[in-house]
């Protein structure tokens, strides 16, 4: 695409830099409404609630089911505080570290200072907020890809909260957070937390389908220069993927530290694999320019749901990760067979993927 | 000479030779040669890990299955000796052949199915560590042969046994890359993709083959740490993620592809390996070595971004190698000539 | 185009209607499935009923896949045979000892039907939650091998005292320097709550040296096999010619220290102390490579839990609020389980076989009574 889209600039200089910005949006906003990975995902669901249910009592029972919604919850926002940075080809390999810094500082804030609610949130997502947009700024400055950048703050960021705490536990006592991750909401079987997803979910939609930063998001994921060309403002764009990528870290923070109660600087430390499996798993292209955010939603209750059920049809302990490792994969080949077949059905290839585009010149 | 001081590692091994001779003026035990055995020890380990991730680098793409192999591959040669009762040599062979097969097994399905290496490898990497936990329920192995040890924690004065198996994979994969033609065409597909397919390269080939030969050095490193912890346990290898992958960059690997310096990467094992070293030799509080290390870890990348600017400064520019922060094939865009900023 | 897209969304819409459906369906059969037992849960909850043994189920839950917990394992095993019971071990399949995973686990095994847990908590206090809810369905729990902190719904805590334990490691090692020199302490993960009462254990030990003991280096955050080998290394060779004992509460920095001790005689003048049982460690104990090793009594811990729990289901049984606990660190109820040195005489005796301190587990076991109320 972006090589046949070279040749066509030589040629004809004005035309086909605004053009090729609204075909890379076209071509998402086609991705967006299909939604076949949405598809595939239920399909998924339904097939291993079934297995489950009748294979292991108890699995669709309210008690598990809660469970389930509970982790799946904070997995979802943690997809999307991945799909953020992913949509416009870069990744967050930091989201764990910033959570330990979010939570060193709510604990700090409820505990020690003993700050008002809404205060502490208010600080805590300024916080994430700050703590992201520091490696936007580093990665824009350097020119250092997103991976080494979120990789060195990873370990600086996990190493700060270490410090600023010296590894003290925080006790949270508030009743509004108690309720928020253990009451329930509507039925015995759902937790709020999932309410918080899907706002969170809800929240990113509005952002990808009904306004102008979403889609100058995915034209960057799909081709930064095309982007950059037809005058879009790539710097604050990728700020604002950060920015929100920080937003979502403190958000997923707050929802884990209501389910534990209590917090430490070594919160976030597993955050890592859970955040691109929610991400990927729902259809989010590494390569950027794509999202998929019901995708992101049901991946992270898929996933969560696969932990719980193979615990109670009695895989013997030490080989759960293994089948957990297999059902990736296989999930990730089949929504691949799936895109390959969406692909001939159509004669435009997608967002970043490698498949030759036909010489324009050529066919003139 | 030139070349040496012109590579883009020598700002960073300069950086550190002082920092070090600083160090052994102000602690003398830093220089001393069990210190510098330390060090070396290490970084050898590191340096093999590094060159297992380089490997996917250079064709543009990444492995998260470095360690799940790794863990495999300790438990097999545990299993394997001690269980199976096969002499050493052969269980070393027989853990280095099933490294080799599930990089194999990477590089197919990643080739096959032109997903990204990166969740791919995530998931085999989970069944890897999978099979290694549920095969020892997490018991180590502590049989280990005599001639692992002697590898693993073996030296003369400063100069630990394991910088030659380090030295000899360095060399081996740097001349791979210069003088095979196969490691010629990986360069070719990991700095433009389709302009190599299009020159006729196969790019299935490709991935496959960095993808095998990134489990055998997985498996290699694997090998030659079961010597220096004297046990065979599945949690090896949990924690060389970040080092697989900070070796290599420091190193200055390109994550766009098509570059591949070994030699950075031992030289970039030795500073990561240093850092850690001093940290604990200047007892630095214990609560801020993470934050030290991020921050060294950036300073370094920092250092070899620098040296890069140097040496694009007295050499013709092959390409701007870093696209900002894209991945895989995005890396023809920025090798896209053409289309003038308006 | 057009067209194929709208059938696409129209797909979708089907799709999703179809889901949301199948949800619904599930949800409603799972709430009633779940209104008919906790309909049963509270009555269970208040009196201790008596539940028949062929509905207990009893799980040892390990915070994650670690050598440590093997015995747990065995204790499950031997137990449930001798019990006529089901008791499971179950391992959560995080090898970072990550408390969602635990939760996770604990809530499918209870949705199973499992109906006693003993849990070793991923986090002092992230747990405590989970142990609400259980509590609420009148479900026993206790501490196993690490402590909730108070106020937590666990009945007792039994695990080793660890700050004890650390201090006496310290004495030990301090008698055996005859009483003065320098030391240096490694340990694990900062944010566990048990390495600060580790290294307030040892801290107390070198206080009650009276100045004469230094501790001149804590290394921490090395309890993993890549960390710990390059760490116990550096620090033998800035500190190894000034120190005379250094100890260890933690298993891989053990393991690589018992490691390069065989390996390198100029460093045997110190005096090391390790913590469990790692065959490497035994081994160098046993040729006096290092001084000794300290043992808990990992496979009494699983005996000991299996059938308090089985009493309280099948006979019972409830925790006596008078009971002889012990307060350490941040909790009240709490049962040393017990720790052990092994030097080099004993060494060969103890080489093979599990961690087990069997005079401790009959000990404890002898005084139920004190512990349990029985009907």
């Amino acid at each position: 695409m972006a090589a046949g889209a070279a040749i066509e600039g030589q040629i004809d200089a004005a035309a086909p830099i605004p053009r090729l910005l609204t075909n890379a949006v076209e071509r998402v906003r086609e991705g967006l409404g299909t939604q076949t990975s949405a598809i595939g995902l239920i399909f998924l669901i339904t097939i291993t609630w079934t297995a489950f249910g009748i294979a292991g009592s108890g699995f669709l029972g309210s008690y598990n089911l809660y469970s389930i919604g509970q982790l799946a919850a904070r997995d979802a926002v943690l997809g999307m505080a991945q799909a953020m940075l992913i949509v416009v080809a870069r990744m967050n390999l930091a989201v764990g570290s910033i959570g330990a810094v979010c939570t060193s500082m709510l604990g700090y804030l409820l505990v020690s200072a003993g700050v008002p609610l809404w205060l502490a949130f208010l600080l805590v997502a300024a916080v994430g907020v700050l703590a992201a947009l520091l490696m936007g700024a580093v990665e824009l400055m350097t020119g250092l890809s997103s991976f080494i950048v979120t990789l060195a703050f990873l370990s600086a960021y996990a190493g700060g909260a270490l410090l600023f705490t010296g590894g003290q536990q925080y006790q949270i006592n508030s009743s509004l957070i108690t309720r928020l991750g253990n009451g329930t909401l509507f039925s015995s079987a759902i937790c709020p937390l999932v309410a918080v997803a899907v706002v969170c979910g809800v929240v990113c939609w509005l952002l990808y389908n009904r306004n102008s930063l979403g889609w100058k998001m995915l034209a960057v994921g799909a081709n930064e220069r095309a982007a950059r060309a037809s005058g879009v403002n790539v710097s604050r764009v990728v700020l604002a993927a950060y920015a929100l990528s920080g937003l979502l870290c403190a958000v997923a923070t707050v929802m884990n530290a209501s389910y534990e109660l209590n917090v430490n600087a070594g919160f976030g430390s597993d955050w890592l694999l859970p955040s691109f499996i929610a991400a990927v798993l729902g259809g989010v292209a590494l390569t950027g320019g794509e999202i998929s955010v019901t995708g992101i939603l049901l991946a992270a209750l898929f996933f969560d749901s696969l932990q719980s059920g193979l615990t109670i049809i009695n895989v013997p302990s030490y080989w759960i990760e293994l089948p957990e490792g297999l059902v990736l994969l296989v999930a990730v080949l089949l929504d691949r067979a799936r895109r390959a077949r969406r692909r001939t059905m159509r004669p435009r290839s997608l967002a970043g993927t490698p498949a030759p585009e036909p010489d324009p010149v050529a066919a003139q | 000479m030139n070349r040496v001081l012109r590579t883009q590692w020598a700002p960073l091994l300069a950086a550190t030779i002082i920092a070090g001779v600083v160090l052994s003026f102000s602690t003398k035990q830093f220089g001393s040669s069990f210190n510098v055995y330390t060090i070396l020890q290490t970084a050898s380990v590191y340096a093999v890990i590094g060159l297992s991730q380089m490997m996917v680098l250079a064709v543009a793409d990444m492995s998260l299955a470095v360690g799940g192999i790794a863990s495999l591959v300790t438990i097999a040669t545990g299993n394997l000796y001690q269980v199976q009762h096969w002499p050493i040599g052969a269980a070393i062979a027989g853990s280095l052949a099933l490294g080799l097969v599930c990089g194999l097994l990477n590089g197919v399905i990643i080739a096959m199915t032109k997903l990204s290496g990166f969740i791919v490898t995530l998931a085999t990497g989970t069944a890897f560590t999978g099979i290694a936990y549920g095969i020892t329920s997490s018991i180590p192995y502590s049989n280990i042969a005599s001639v692992l040890t002697t590898l693993g924690q073996g030296r003369a004065a400063f100069f630990s046994y394991l910088v030659l198996p380090a030295i000899a994979m360095t060399l081996a994969v740097g001349a791979g890359f210069r003088w095979l033609p196969i490691g010629r065409s990986l360069l070719a597909v990991g700095g433009n993709r389709d302009a190599a397919v299009l020159s006729g390269l196969s790019q299935k080939r490709a991935i496959v083959t960095a993808h095998a030969v990134s489990g055998l050095l997985a498996a290699i490193a694997a090998v030659l740490y079961i010597g220096v912890l004297q046990s065979a346990t599945p949690a090896t290898g949990s924690d060389w993620l970040i080092i697989s992958f900070a070796v290599p960059i420091i190193g200055g690997t390109a994550l766009v592809g098509g570059e591949a310096p070994a030699s950075g990467c031992f030289v970039a094992a030795i500073v990561l390996s240093a850092i850690n070293d001093a940290l604990i030799v200047l007892n630095v509080n214990t609560e801020a070595v993470q934050m030290a290390e991020g921050l060294l870890i950036f300073a370094a990348v920092i250092a070899g971004k620098l040296g890069q600017n140097v040496r694009t400064g007295t050499r013709r520019s092959r390409r701007p190698s870093t696209g900002p922060g894209r991945l895989g094939q995005i890396a023809q865009d920025s090798a896209t000539p053409g289309l003038g900023m308006p | 185009m057009q067209e194929r897209v709208k059938r696409q969304t129209r797909w979708t819409t089907t799709a999703l209607v179809l889901g949301a459906s199948l949800s619904v369906a599930a949800l409603c059969v799972g709430t009633a499935a779940s209104a008919s037992t906790s309909a049963k849960a509270p009555t269970r909850a208040r009196t201790h009923a008596k539940v028949p043994k062929s509905k207990i189920k009893i799980a040892l839950i390990p915070g994650g896949p670690n050598v440590y917990f093997a015995p747990w394992a065995a204790a499950a095993k031997a137990e449930s045979k001798a019990l006529g019971v089901t008791v499971s071990y179950v391992v959560p399949p995080t090898p970072t000892f990550d408390p969602s995973v635990e939760i996770s686990t604990v809530d499918s095994l209870v949705a199973k039907g499992y109906n006693a847990f003993a849990i070793f908590p991923d986090g002092e206090a992230s747990i405590i939650p989970l142990y609400t809810r259980l509590k609420a369905r009148g479900i026993p729990v206790i501490d196993l091998a690490g402590c909730t902190s108070d106020p937590t719904p666990a009945l007792l805590c039994f695990a080793t005292n660890v700050e004890a334990s650390a201090k006496y490691e310290t004495q030990v090692l301090t008698k055996a320097m005859g009483g003065k020199g320098k030391i240096a302490f490694l340990t694990g993960l900062l944010t566990d709550a048990n390495t600060a009462l580790r290294e307030a254990g040892v801290t107390q030990g070198v206080a009650a040296s009276h100045g004469k003991v230094k501790l001149v280096q804590v290394v921490s955050n090395i309890d993993s096999p890549s960390a710990a080998p390059p760490a116990v290394e550096s620090l033998l060779a800035s500190k190894g010619s000034q120190l005379t004992g250094m100890l260890s509460t933690d298993y891989y920095p053990s393991v690589a220290a018992a490691s390069v001790l065989a390996k390198n005689a100029q460093f045997r003048h110190i005096l090391f102390i390790g913590q469990d049982n790692d065959p490497t460690v035994m081994k160098a104990l046993e040729k006096g490579y290092i001084y000794g090793t300290m043992w808990q009594n990992s496979y009494g811990q699983g005996v000991v839990a299996a059938q308090w729990l089985y009493k309280m289901l099948a006979n019972g049984c409830s925790v006596k609020s008078n009971a002889p606990f012990t307060k350490v660190g941040k909790t009240s109820h709490f049962i040393n389980s017990g720790y052990f040195f092994v030097g080099k005489k004993d060494a060969a005796k103890y080489a093979k076989g599990m961690e087990n301190i069997p005079a401790t587990t009959k000990q404890v076991l002898g005084e139920t009574s004190k512990f349990l109320a029985c009907p």
